[in-house]
């Protein structure tokens, strides 16, 4: 019986410790392991609580809390790599157009494997994008390729920020900027609407019937007061007081506005463009769909919002200040 | 108050009024397969059956911990609350009793620590027992020596059900905050003062055990009268540990407070304890408002989670599923419908029913509390086949879950046996609905066919207790008729 008391104490300690041990074996061993010698296996989790494709590991114990890190993958010139895609919540796409990786869709809970070798040295940047939550246009990151011998580029990290100071909302033009910033325009179309984000597989012009979305980079709007043919700064801002008066009365009459027509005419259609999206055409009909695309806001904004991202939108463009430069002449 | 424990080692004396079963077909279980009493009898009994399941559990809890936050890629979701529930509802309550409580590893640590011991028996005193236990060694507050905790417990945990039955982690922290609450309390109270109290598995499983085909009873009781002076089950002895249920089997008339451990068994002088195989419902007496009200609580869950779950309603699922949806609001009128119908709303229509079956026997000498405490036995084979009719939907829609978790356990891409990425199927979705109008009608007629033999112990009259019994009939018809409504659409 004391040899059975004993053996049944040492079964209880033993399998107590080893079931986390067998796990950690069995995952790095067979699974993380079972790749050729030297491949490198990464696993990236998608987490659109906080907006990111992250290193990090993910579980139960840690997403509620914890605000995870986007990751910037590191790999030298000729890493075989195994990417490990895998969604710790909602559905997510991943994509990394120029490595001609996916779009991949990842299903929450389930794991997919990407196999690539890292060839030309570069700094490559990856997307989510199937639309997952408040933070998902911030969801992506840097893939850097480092030829041999040489240090690694670091690229600054994209992140969501939860808390923007939120405005009153009818403060137009600040619940405008409230919206951009929050909804994660700056994403796209840049800090201060300035552009300059790459969206690659872009089309020329030519290629197809509506060049006029089709850039090489997101549109801009920091220029868009001026695609709306508003040509003074006074002019700028009359028309959004306009906005701004024609919310509680919508029968106004017209601003003194030049060319006021023309004017709404343009603010109109970009007000369908953010209610209904549009997309950016592919350069190459069989080749992979540019990642970023302008989703349609319908559903999430309403038609004051819109108004408002407009007037602040307007509000962005730089004029020039030609009293100071005549002073100076 | 129900027949309990804490006060059975004290009032073992009372002789039962009458036997509270349907007599007298059984099958002595230990003769016919020799091989069950050798492994019964075995002092290892108890550890072999629930160390398997210590290690599966443990193993569930780091995989809610530590593997995949969703819910259907991770073990502890798929085969707790979809796998081991259906088990449980359906094969080994009804067919087994509280086979569960065997193998159940909650207490496990807890009555490491009192007995000192994984296997072997201590001899020695302990309060009235014949066993050296460790610990405190307290009685139960008697104000709690009922089901009445068990019954909360359970309403509340299920009014948050859509939490736990989605997230690994809360999953973790009920599952884990038992096991901790079992071990703690073996510290203070002797024996399974959790099991007989507290956990809130253990109370249903106790009103539906009495439905149960096995049995654990003396072989003959007349032995344990005239022969028995030590009543070694109860108090144990150097072959056995005093059982830790508090019960007496030579006055043991139901299934209700008997977790099986086997250890009576052993410690019976007489050799005078088996296992028999029974008729279904075989025990036909509630006994205390703490035990009706199990009884309602249960039908009312099921009724609930039949609507939320299976039926068409959008808004409710939105209610119930406060962790997705946030709305706070709605959730409150879940919870409100909840409590309100499993405390008062049926008990409420119950009373009214006992009340009128009263004036229908016209019989004034029996009182309407025992008219309602005795025909509320007629909601638990009914509680019970709705419980089962509303879980097989969930085992075919689901199946293929478990299917894929039992490869991939932790959702971390693993593929034990190559069905990890099976494709989401349900089985045989055409004939559920079938199996579910089965299922409600063989809880009706048992509902009505043991009502009807309950009836027969108030009433010596046949007509009197058939007129007593028509309104709770009308009652249970009526909810079966809402539940096949609700599931036929």
């Amino acid at each position: 019986m004391r040899f059975k008391e004993i053996l049944a104490t040492l079964s209880v300690v033993v399998s107590l410790v080893a079931i986390p041990v067998a796990v950690g074996w069995y995952h790095n061993s067979y699974v993380l392991g079972g790749h050729p010698e030297g491949t490198k296996v990464i696993t990236l989790s998608g987490v659109a609580e906080s907006g990111v494709w992250t290193l990090d590991k993910v579980n139960g114990t840690n997403y509620w809390w914890k605000d995870f890190k986007p990751a910037t993958i590191y790999l030298q010139e000729g890493d075989k790599v195994v990417l490990r895609l895998q969604s710790t919540d909602v559905h997510h796409r991943f994509y990394a157009p120029q490595l001609n990786i996916g779009p991949i869709e990842v299903e929450p809970g389930y794991i997919e494997e990407v196999h690539f070798e890292a060839q030309t040295p570069g700094t490559y940047r990856y997307y989510c994008t199937a639309i997952c939550g408040d933070c998902h246009f911030y969801m992506q990151g840097w893939i850097v390729i480092t030829a041999k011998g040489q240090s690694p580029q670091e690229p600054p990290p994209l992140k969501c920020v939860h808390e923007f100071e939120q405005p009153p909302e009818d403060d137009m033009v600040a619940w405008g900027r409230y919206l951009y910033q929050k909804n994660g325009c700056i994403t796209c179309h840049g800090d201060d609407g300035k552009g300059g984000i790459e969206n690659p597989n872009y089309a020329k012009e030519g290629d197809i019937e509506d060049p006029s979305y089709v850039k090489g980079s997101v549109p801009a709007h920091n220029t868009i007061a001026e695609s709306f043919f508003l040509e003074e700064k006074e002019d700028a801002e009359t028309f959004v007081e306009w906005l701004i008066e024609k919310q509680g009365e919508p029968n106004i009459p017209p601003p003194d506005v030049p060319r006021f027509f023309i004017v709404l005419r343009k603010c109109e259609d970009a007000i369908a463009i953010i209610r209904e999206g549009k997309n950016c055409a592919k350069a190459d009909p069989n080749g992979p769909e540019p990642p970023l695309q302008m989703p349609s806001w319908e559903v999430r904004l309403t038609d004051y919002d819109i108004d408002a991202i407009i007037a602040y939108i307007i509000t962005l463009y730089e004029w020039e200040e030609e009293e100071e430069w005549e002073e100076e002449e | 108050m129900g027949n309990h424990p804490a006060n059975s080692v004290d009032k073992a004396k009372d002789a039962p009024k009458d036997s509270g079963q349907v007599k007298p077909f059984r099958i002595d279980l230990f003769k016919t397969i020799p091989f069950l009493k050798k492994f019964c009898k075995l002092r290892s009994f108890q550890f072999l059956v629930i160390f398997p399941n210590l290690v599966i559990f443990v193993f569930f809890l780091y995989a809610g911990l530590f593997g995949s936050r969703v819910g259907n890629r991770n073990i502890i979701i798929i085969f707790v609350w979809i796998f081991w529930w259906f088990l449980l509802i359906t094969f080994m309550v009804p067919f087994a009793s509280r086979v569960w409580c065997v193998v159940c590893p909650f207490p496990f640590f807890g009555e490491w620590f009192q007995r000192g011991a994984l296997i072997k028996v201590r001899s020695g005193k302990t309060g009235g027992l014949r066993n050296k236990m460790f610990g405190l060694n307290k009685k139960w507050p008697k104000a709690l020596s009922n089901i009445w905790l068990q019954d909360i417990g359970f309403l509340a945990l299920c009014t948050f059900s859509a939490l736990f039955l989605t997230r690994p982690i809360v999953s973790v922290i009920v599952l884990g905050g038992l096991f901790v609450i079992a071990t703690i309390l073996a510290f203070f109270y002797r024996q399974r003062a959790f099991c007989m109290y507290v956990c809130p598995v253990s109370g249903f499983q106790g009103l539906y055990a009495m439905t149960s085909m096995i049995e654990l009873r003396a072989v003959d009781p007349e032995v344990c009268r005239r022969e028995c002076k030590t009543k070694n089950c109860l108090t144990g002895s150097e072959k056995g540990w005093a059982c830790p249920w508090y019960q007496y089997v030579g006055k043991m008339e139901r299934n209700n407070y008997c977790g099986l451990c086997m250890e009576c068994v052993k410690s019976c002088p007489n050799d005078n304890i088996s296992v028999f195989a029974r008729p279904f419902c075989g025990d036909i007496h509630v006994k205390g408002y703490d035990e009706s009200w199990k009884a309602f609580i249960m039908l009312a869950l099921a009724m609930v989670y039949a609507v939320t779950l299976l039926g068409p309603w959008g808004t409710i699922k939105e209610w119930a599923n406060i962790a997705e949806v946030g709305n706070w609001k709605g959730f409150g009128i879940y919870a409100g419908i909840i409590w309100f119908t499993a405390l008062i709303g049926i008990p409420a229509v119950w009373a009214l029913a006992s009340w009128l079956g009263k004036l229908l026997a016209g019989d004034r000498s029996i009182p309407t509390k025992e008219i309602f405490i005795k025909y509320s036995y007629m909601l638990v084979p009914l509680g019970l086949l709705a419980w089962i009719a509303f879980s097989f939907p969930l085992i075919m829609i689901n199946g293929a879950y478990i299917i894929s978790t039992i490869s991939d356990p932790l959702g971390w891409g693993w593929d034990l046996f190559g069905t990890a990425d099976i494709p989401w199927r349900p089985i045989l979705p055409e004939y559920t609905i079938y199996i579910q109008i089965l299922l409600l009608l063989f809880g009706l007629f048992f509902a009505l066919k043991r009502g009807y033999d309950v009836s027969l112990t108030l009433y010596q009259d046949k007509s009197q207790a058939v007129r007593s019994l028509i309104p709770t009939g009308v009652v249970c018809a009526v909810i079966i008729f809402a539940f096949l409504r609700l599931f036929i659409g």
